[in-house]
């Protein structure tokens, strides 16, 4: 686990970049997936990535299943000539449906995971500004909200309802239209 | 082993007992709730005091008629949907209090003439939020039932500069203003996708435009039309059948051309030199999807024969050539030769209800003289490259799709080829 971008032997000669969770684990990553985080992209541009870039919000956990991710994605982009949009719009747009096949499955396995690392998962996408995990990650979490009544996601997502009943029924009057 | 900068509980192994939802600043709150519909939006507002009023914050409105559909057994329930969806859009667009737009998304239903009116109001507020994301999908306006024509995007508007995707469906019909706007004044605009829409101008111009679609839509009045668009990554173009426009063709002006297109032609509708030149415009296309175009395009001696190579593309996927002459097996079988001998670099190819009659590639004799049954100056095509070829047809698997599968095993030399047949009938 330690470095996890060393077996990727054909990215050798690129330029390496060390990440350290915040529990001191150190990852090995090409630039390339590195600069899939904006925030990193910065400091990249910015030259202060020598000894390794510190990530006190991350744990080791999440961050390499972070780089997970960005592996995969940023090779997608690197197959892609010709084109540097981000892959995350590619809904957008009806492409070469293998390729994006294969990128949906791999999002789909991605994020079975339990509801706390999915958490994680979005407030590491948010620090490291890594936009397509965090379109994802809060794509699933609002998936999982669909079609629920007030009560079913309170339960869902431990949210202690607060409302005194007469505040709530204010609230239901105000936003009646909504409920209909 | 905690991080130090996070707040939060973290129950490692998944019993999350804490509310990691609400707990999420605003700003991510409101990035979930931008993937719901507005409706569920409004609803969390109940969920307790945290949620009561980040609704009004919400950056992305997403709006559609079916949402507020509540089964056939009311009574007029297209009316009764319409009037449900009206209370609640005026109600949430007077409450919302969000500056500006990240996204507006509608998909609405013409219920009669009063519902263009609102449309037209809703629109307007979505504009002034200045959106980067614009989607609209005005259904029932299909021509007979009217047409559906955006309110005007000018000078009422002057912030709406933002914009990054458009997506317009239905029966909207767009004005030589529109294609103005396109060209200076929307100058981030990256997606532009035209479904279904009457357009009334006959050119698309724009330097900054990635990702375009223009399909199966209306353009009458015009005889030609010009997409003048160099930095191109997709496009995507279906012309709409019956349509009476483009009687000059299709011009494409497209710079090094896109690295995918998707070309659907109506049948004998172009000469063969005009779909000639819209095939010189995508010799770059990595992967190249074209429907309906005529054999004859192809082997157009003045102008395909002096197109470059089509060295960079590695995935092509054609349809059968027109048969309206009584040799164009011959024709569909050199055409297709042709455009592979064109592609030295082809891996994925994909045939689509190709249709070649037993006749036309019948074996006489020997193996050794199979050549010789082939269209005449069938050169053997060498696709070192070549890795997967589909077949795809509808039925049983007849002497067309044989015939074509012998064809590609004799006269196409390539090594690491695998030969697959897709049943269209047995898929889903």
């Amino acid at each position: 686990m330690a470095s996890a971008g060393s077996g990727d032997e054909k990215a050798a000669a690129a330029a390496m970049i060390t990440l350290i969770s915040s529990d001191n684990e150190k990852f090995e990553v090409t630039e390339a997936t590195a600069t899939l985080s904006q925030t990193i992209r910065h400091m990249i541009e910015d030259g202060c990535t020598d000894g390794g870039v510190p990530l006190p919000n991350v744990t080791s956990k999440i961050l390499a299943r972070v780089i997970e991710y960005c592996k995969k994605h940023a090779t997608a982009a690197a197959g892609e000539e010709g084109s540097s949009s981000s892959f995350s719009d590619a809904a957008f747009l009806e492409v070469d449906r293998a390729f994006l096949e294969e990128l949906e499955e791999f999002d789909d396995a991605f994020l079975e995971v339990d509801r706390a690392t999915l958490f994680d998962l979005i407030l590491a996408a948010n620090y490291l500004d890594i936009k397509g995990l965090l379109n994802l990650t809060c794509q699933k979490v609002a998936d999982s909200v669909k079609g629920k009544t007030p009560e079913q996601i309170r339960e869902m997502y431990n949210i202690v309802n607060d409302l005194t009943p007469e505040e709530e029924a204010e609230i239901r009057r105000e936003t009646q239209w909504a409920f209909e | 082993m905690a991080p130090a900068a996070s707040k939060l509980a973290h129950t490692d192994d998944g019993g999350s007992i804490c509310d990691r939802l609400s707990a999420l600043p605003d700003e991510l709150v409101l990035h979930v709730l931008s993937f719901l519909q507005a409706s569920e939006v409004v609803r969390t507002s109940v969920l307790s005091k945290r949620w009561k009023d980040l609704w009004r914050s919400v950056l992305s409105i997403n709006l559609d008629f079916t949402d507020f559909f509540r089964g056939p057994s009311e009574p007029d329930p297209w009316r009764a949907t319409w009037v449900r969806m009206d209370n609640f859009v005026s109600n949430l667009l007077m409450l919302h209090e969000a500056p500006r737009l990240d996204a507006f998304r509608l998909t609405a239903h013409n219920v009669g003439h009063d519902s263009r009116r609102h449309f037209d109001t809703w629109i307007r507020r979505a504009i002034r939020g200045d959106p980067l994301v614009l989607k609209l999908w005005m259904m029932g306006f299909n021509g007979m039932d009217g047409f559906y024509r955006l309110p005007y995007l000018g000078s009422s508007s002057p912030c709406f500069r933002r914009l990054k995707r458009l997506k317009l469906a239905g029966g909207i019909v767009l004005d030589h203003s529109f294609a103005q706007r396109l060209h200076s004044w929307w100058p981030q605009l990256e997606d532009l996708d035209l479904t279904h829409c009457y357009l009334g101008f006959s050119r698309i111009e724009s330097y900054i435009l990635k990702n375009l679609t223009i399909v199966y839509c209306k353009n009458p009045s015009v005889d030609g039309f010009v997409i003048r668009a160099p930095g191109l990554a997709t496009l995507k173009l279906a012309i709409c059948s019956g349509s009476h426009g483009y009687r000059n063709g299709i011009s494409l002006y497209v710079g090094n051309s896109p690295a995918r297109a998707s070309i659907k032609l109506e049948r004998g509708k172009f000469s063969p030199r005009c779909e000639a030149m819209i095939l010189g415009s995508l010799v770059n296309a990595a992967s190249l999807d074209l429907k309906n175009f005529q054999a004859m395009a192809i082997l157009d001696k003045e102008l395909f024969d002096k197109l470059p190579r089509f060295n960079n593309t590695r995935t092509l996927t054609l349809n059968s050539f027109g048969r309206n002459s009584s040799d164009c097996d011959v024709h569909n079988l050199k055409a297709l030769g042709r455009i592979l001998q064109m592609s030295p670099n082809m891996e994925n190819l994909t045939l689509e209800y190709y249709k070649v009659s037993k006749g036309s590639t019948a074996r006489k004799g020997r193996k050794g003289k199979s050549k010789k049954t082939y269209p005449a100056n069938m050169v053997r095509l060498h696709c070192p490259m070549l890795k997967s070829t589909e077949l795809i047809y509808y039925g049983r698997r007849n002497a067309s799709i044989l015939a074509l599968h012998r064809f590609l095993q004799d006269i196409c030399s390539a090594p690491n080829n695998l030969i697959k047949f897709t049943n269209t009938k047995y898929c889903q």
